[in-house]
């Protein structure tokens, strides 16, 4: 699976794009923990100390839709999925 | 006389005709039911008579402040430029940023009404609570650049400059103010106003020793209400200086962002992504021509990113790497070479013109070309055919003369308006209505034409602030939009920076103004007088002849799937359009008398 990293997220020692590989019937909670195993200082800054969300404003697409608006951490995703995750970012 | 606190209390009327000057007050009711800057400037180009020509001595040219301009309630440094657009034939009002319009407070003024039409080529030289008038032959035909260099050579380095170029001399529908080199305030077409007026530039000087600076009239109530509004710029997820994502990559940082969501509109729309976005991202611009950052006045948050090409041919240095002029110049042209694209916004800086206009209108034109429908041989991504088309534009040679009407004009020359990427006559910015839905109402019903700062829905339905929306559905949307529109109609007026609203909200915004000005103001005054004034435009452009029917967008988003991340998907504008004429009260687009009585408006 294709990891797309933006913004700050690329100084975390993963660069822009890497690749992880997930079993069949993986979700995004599964494919970030593949992605926190390559790239472990990523897990602080995405994910909540305390509990297995989203920092505030942490943005991951599937396939171009944000999973808030689909099944969060839950949805599923395939190999063939790109993956792209965004700190908190707008402009104008 | 008013006794708010915040306002210098003085407006400047110039009758560039007759070359008098008078001065007087902001009435005390205008102040309380539309603040100022483009809430006031609204009020006085609708008093000034609708039927006005644009492009006519008898059309009202405003340099607007707030009451907080220059003070230091942060990002403070917004003027408001408002008249009747020659680009829509619609009201207007385009900002901009940088240090003059703290300038212009500070000697003295809250604003310049500007009427009627020199006889020769004009500037105004804005001091000491005066405004002289001085011949402006020698820098007439300058480029901006160059203008405000000679202007500053002569008035001292610290002058404010605000000017016109080439393109705004000539009548350019596209053209532009220019502060300080690169600090636009671009669409609408207000340049051409200037330039039909013989005015080439507005010099402003505010020596420390004679600074007016706005008294606020409940201190410490002003005192708290900034330290709170500064500490949630400093402390934002988007605003955090040196931290967060617009202040370490700027307006840019969205390049990739919105073109993973599929909603970048490339090659004039036909696509709702573009394969080589991240050459031009905010990261990309970053890592490899970014030199330095500056600011404007009172702000910490510094998006602004400064690019400097050292070698090759598109060798430059220029300030303003937007997110928006990266697009209209890159992805919707179909072209990624980052060094062009700078080179690019230069020419548009030192000319005059509206990137963003300036890009749609070329993409036009590439379409036009790969159509046949004009012998002029215009290909996607043609950086050097490009660059030529700016400046022939500025200058109205060839086709640039064709180009010089924007995208709206140029498309009805080559006789197929459906390629213009268009709102009543304005081009769209950088969001896909087929992507982000509530953008697509936004664009429609926006009083300027197409827009993305009368409101900003991408905020909640991109980045989920205050809230997320789901950028897919239309349930919801016209709500969010009319609060976005609202609540930005009393932000510009203030008149802040909209990158505030990343981190501040009603609350915080009416703390500031009531401590500044001493009025009662709630969230709930802030949202009333941003709908007031919502209304007035509206109902401005009614007069003008606009209802329902404008309110539209160009077929293609209704009509041709996305692509990327909002494959298969299509703007459903009629259902949302049905639901904010609801919430707005208006019938077909239209404000009932009942609506301008329920607001006070007259």
């Amino acid at each position: 699976m294709l990891v797309k990293l933006f913004a700050t997220f690329q100084a975390l020692g993963a660069g822009s794009k890497l690749m992880i590989t997930v079993p069949d019937g993986a979700t995004v909670a599964d494919a970030l923990e593949a992605l926190f195993a390559e790239a472990p200082l990523l897990r602080a800054h995405i994910l909540q100390p305390d509990s297995p969300e989203l920092q505030q404003h942490v943005n991951i697409m599937v396939n171009g839709r944000l999973i808030r608006d689909l099944q969060g951490l839950d949805t599923r995703v395939r190999n063939s999925d790109p993956l792209a995750i965004f700190p908190p970012v707008a402009g104008g | 006389m008013t006794t708010l606190g915040g306002y210098a209390h003085r407006l400047g009327h110039i009758d560039l005709t007759t070359g008098s000057v008078s001065y007087g007050p902001i009435a005390e009711e205008d102040q309380r039911k539309y603040l100022g800057g483009r809430g006031l400037g609204v009020k006085y180009v609708y008093e000034n008579g609708h039927q006005v020509d644009a492009l006519s001595p008898d059309n009202l040219l405003c340099f607007m402040n707030g009451p907080v301009t220059g003070s230091n309630v942060q990002l403070s440094g917004r003027l408001a430029v408002v008249t009747k657009s020659p680009l829509t034939g619609t009201i207007t009002d385009s900002h901009l940023g940088g240090f003059t319009a703290a300038k212009l407070r500070w000697a003295g003024f809250d604003g310049l009404l500007i009427k009627g039409k020199a006889d020769r080529p004009t500037y105004l030289l804005v001091e000491n609570g005066e405004v002289t008038l001085h011949d402006a032959s020698s820098v007439w035909g300058l480029g901006c650049r160059a203008s405000v260099r000679a202007l500053r050579d002569k008035h001292g380095k610290d002058a404010g400059v605000i000017t016109i170029g080439p393109a705004g001399e000539r009548l350019v529908r596209l053209a532009g103010w220019i502060n300080e080199d690169d600090r636009a305030a671009a669409r609408g077409g207000t340049g051409a106003v200037g330039g039909s007026k013989n005015l080439k530039a507005i010099v402003v000087l505010a020596e420390r020793k004679s600074l007016v600076k706005p008294t606020p009239e409940r201190k410490e109530e002003f005192d708290k209400a900034q330290k709170v509004g500064l500490k949630a710029i400093l402390t934002g997820v988007l605003t955090a200086p040196r931290k967060g994502g617009l202040s370490l990559y700027g307006t840019n940082v969205l390049m990739n962002t919105i073109n993973e969501a599929g909603s970048l509109p490339a090659y004039n729309g036909r696509d709702s992504h573009f394969e080589n976005a991240y050459a031009l991202s905010g990261e990309h611009i970053r890592e490899t021509i970014m030199v330095s950052e500056p600011v404007c006045h009172a702000c910490p948050v510094a998006c602004k990113k400064e690019v400097e090409v050292t070698e090759g041919r598109w060798k430059v240095r220029t300030e303003s790497f937007e997110f928006e002029s990266a697009w209209a110049l890159g992805a919707m042209c179909g072209m990624s070479e980052k060094e062009a694209v700078a080179y690019m916004i230069d020419q548009c800086n030192d000319y005059g013109l509206d990137t963003i206009e300036m890009g749609v209108t070329i993409a036009a034109a590439m379409e036009a070309s790969e159509k046949h429908l004009t012998d002029a041989v215009i290909n996607w991504g043609d950086a050097e055919k490009m660059s030529e088309l700016v400046r022939q534009t500025a200058y109205r040679e060839g086709i640039g003369d064709i180009l010089a009407l924007g995208a709206a004009g140029a498309a009805q020359y080559f006789g197929a308006p459906e390629i213009a990427m268009a709102v009543k006559g304005q081009a769209i910015p950088a969001y896909d209505p087929r992507g982000i839905q509530g953008m697509g109402l936004g664009y429609a019903t926006s009083n300027r034409g197409a827009c993305h700062l009368r409101g900003y829905t991408v905020a909640s339905e991109i980045a989920g602030i205050p809230f997320a929306t789901d950028r897919t559905v239309t349930e919801g949307k016209a709500e969010l939009l009319k609060t976005f529109q609202d609540l930005f109609a009393f932000t510009d007026s203030m008149d802040v920076c909209k990158f505030a609203t990343f981190s501040e909200g009603a609350d915080e915004f009416a703390a500031q103004v009531q401590g500044l000005t001493g009025m009662a103001v709630t969230a709930q005054d802030v949202m009333r007088i941003g709908e007031r004034i919502y209304n007035l435009e509206r109902h401005y452009n009614n007069l003008n002849g606009f209802t329902g029917k404008d309110d539209t967008l160009p077929r293609r988003f209704m009509e041709l799937p996305g692509t990327g991340g909002s494959e298969g998907m299509l703007s459903q504008l009629d259902v949302m359009l049905k639901e904010y004429y609801t919430a707005r009260g208006w019938e077909d687009g239209v404000v009932t008398e009942q609506k301008l009585k329920e607001l006070e408006i007259s």
